[in-house]
C-alpha cells in the first residue's frame, strides 16, 4: 500500500515540476534576443562589437534635404526626427544596417526610407576599428511617439544574440521646430543640420 | 509484477555496464549531433597563416602569388590608407575566379576590411586604382592561364596602428592563407 502511495505522489510531483516548467519556459524570442546596452545622451555606450554616442535629436514638422544642388521638401502626417552621434566599430569593420525610434508607449519605428541614400545615413556606411564616424538617423514618427523615446542600434535585426544599444533621449515633445534642412557638405562633416544650434 | 531472486539478481547484474555504457554513450551521441557545428566553426575560426615576404613569389590556392606593394598613403586627420598590390599567375584563372577571396588587414587585436574605390585619398594619389581589380572572379576573368591577375585593395585604418598582416584567403584553400607583414622603413 505505502509503495503505491509513493509512485503516485513521485507521479504527482513529476506532473507539477513538468507543468512548472511548461509554464516558465521561455520563448525562443527570448532566448536569443539581442545583448542589450544602455546608456543615455552625451555618453558613449559600449557594446561588445561596437560603441555609440548621441549628441543631438531634434523634431520638425518638415525636413528639406539639399545634396548635390538640389532641394527637396519632406512634409508628413507627423514629425521628423533627426539624430546626430558618432559611432565606432570596435575590433573588425562592420555596418549598422538597424536603426529604431523605440517610442514611451513601446512602440518600435524603423529609419525612414523616404530619404535618399546621398545624404549619409547610418545605414549606408560602414565603420572602421578605431576611426570614429559621425552618425545621422532619421525617423518619421507620430507626434505623441516622441517624448521619451529611445535610440535603438544594431549590426543587424537577423542575428542572435548580437550586440544591441540603447540610448534614452532626453526629447519631450514640446520642442517642435517648423522646419529643418540637412545640407550635404564637399569638405568636412559629411552634412550639417540647419538651423544650427 | 515479477520479482524473483532470480529477477532482482539478474537486474542488479545489469546496473553497473549499464551506467558504463551510459557514460560512454552520452558524450558520443552530444559529439554526433554537435560534430557539424564543430566542423562549421573550425572553418570560419581555425586558419593557418603562410607567411610570404613583400615582393617574393609563393605557391598558394593553385596559384603564385606575389604581393608587390604594401605602403601607407598620406591620410586625413588621424586616419590613413594603406594600399596593398598583389598579383596571381595561375594555370586555370577561371577556375579560380570562382572562388571567393577575402583579403584583410589585421594589426593583431583589430581587423579592417578593404574600403571600396571612394575614399577620396586613395582617387587622389592613386588614381590607377579604379583600373585594378579586387581579389577574385572578375581579376581573373579576362586572363590567360600563366598570365599575371592584377589586384589592389585599399583599407582605412588609424595613423597610430602599427605591427600591419596583410592576408589574403581563398575559401578553397582554407584553412590557410597568405599573410605578408608590412614592411619596416
Amino acid at each position: 500500500m505505502m509503495r503505491v502511495a509513493r509512485s503516485v505522489l513521485a507521479l504527482l510531483f513529476a506532473v507539477a515540476v513538468l507543468y512548472g516548467m511548461q509554464h516558465t519556459r521561455p520563448l525562443y524570442s527570448d532566448i536569443t534576443s539581442p545583448i542589450v546596452a544602455s546608456g543615455g545622451m552625451n555618453r558613449r555606450v559600449e557594446a561588445s562589437a561596437f560603441a555609440l554616442s548621441l549628441d543631438r535629436v531634434r523634431v520638425a514638422r518638415v525636413l528639406n534635404v539639399e545634396t548635390f544642388g538640389k532641394s527637396k521638401t519632406y512634409t508628413s502626417s507627423g514629425v521628423w526626427l533627426v539624430v546626430e552621434g558618432e559611432a565606432e566599430a570596435k575590433f573588425e569593420t562592420l555596418g549598422l544596417t538597424s536603426g529604431e525610434w523605440l517610442s514611451g508607449s513601446g512602440v518600435r519605428y524603423v529609419l525612414t526610407d523616404r530619404v535618399p541614400a546621398t545624404i549619409e545615413m547610418m545605414p549606408g556606411d560602414v565603420y572602421q576599428p578605431g576611426l570614429p564616424r559621425h552618425v545621422l538617423l532619421m525617423f518619421e514618427v507620430p507626434e505623441d511617439a516622441v517624448a521619451g523615446g529611445t535610440v535603438v542600434v544594431a549590426r543587424t535585426k537577423l542575428l542572435p544574440l548580437d550586440d544591441e544599444i540603447r540610448i534614452a533621449t532626453n526629447v519631450s515633445g514640446r520642442d517642435i521646430e517648423p522646419e529643418l534642412t540637412i545640407r550635404r557638405n564637399h569638405k568636412g562633416p559629411s552634412w550639417t543640420v540647419l538651423p544650427q544650434r | 509484477m515479477d520479482s524473483s531472486p532470480a529477477k532482482v539478481t539478474s537486474a542488479r547484474r545489469g546496473y553497473w555496464p549499464s551506467m558504463a555504457a551510459l557514460v560512454v554513450a552520452l558524450p558520443a551521441a552530444l559529439a554526433a549531433q554537435t560534430w557539424g557545428s564543430i566542423r562549421d566553426w573550425r572553418a570560419q575560426h581555425v586558419r593557418q597563416p603562410v607567411s610570404a615576404t613583400l615582393g617574393q613569389p609563393i605557391d598558394y590556392a593553385g596559384a603564385s602569388w606575389t604581393v608587390t606593394r604594401f605602403t601607407r598613403l598620406t591620410g586625413i586627420e588621424r586616419s590613413t590608407v594603406v594600399l596593398a598590390e598583389f598579383e596571381a599567375r595561375a594555370a586555370d584563372p577561371k577556375a579560380l575566379g570562382a572562388i571567393p577571396c577575402e583579403v584583410r588587414l589585421a594589426d593583431g587585436s583589430r581587423e579592417w576590411k578593404p574600403t571600396l574605390f571612394a575614399d577620396p585619398v586613395l582617387r587622389q594619389q592613386y588614381p590607377e586604382a579604379e583600373q585594378r581589380s579586387l581579389c577574385g572572379g572578375i581579376a581573373f576573368a579576362a586572363m590567360e592561364p600563366g598570365q599575371p591577375a592584377r589586384m589592389v585593395a585599399s583599407f582605412s585604418i588609424p595613423a597610430a596602428a602599427s605591427s600591419l598582416t596583410l592576408s589574403i584567403a581563398l575559401y578553397s584553400a582554407l584553412p590557410n592563407y597568405l599573410s605578408v607583414s608590412e614592411p619596416q622603413p
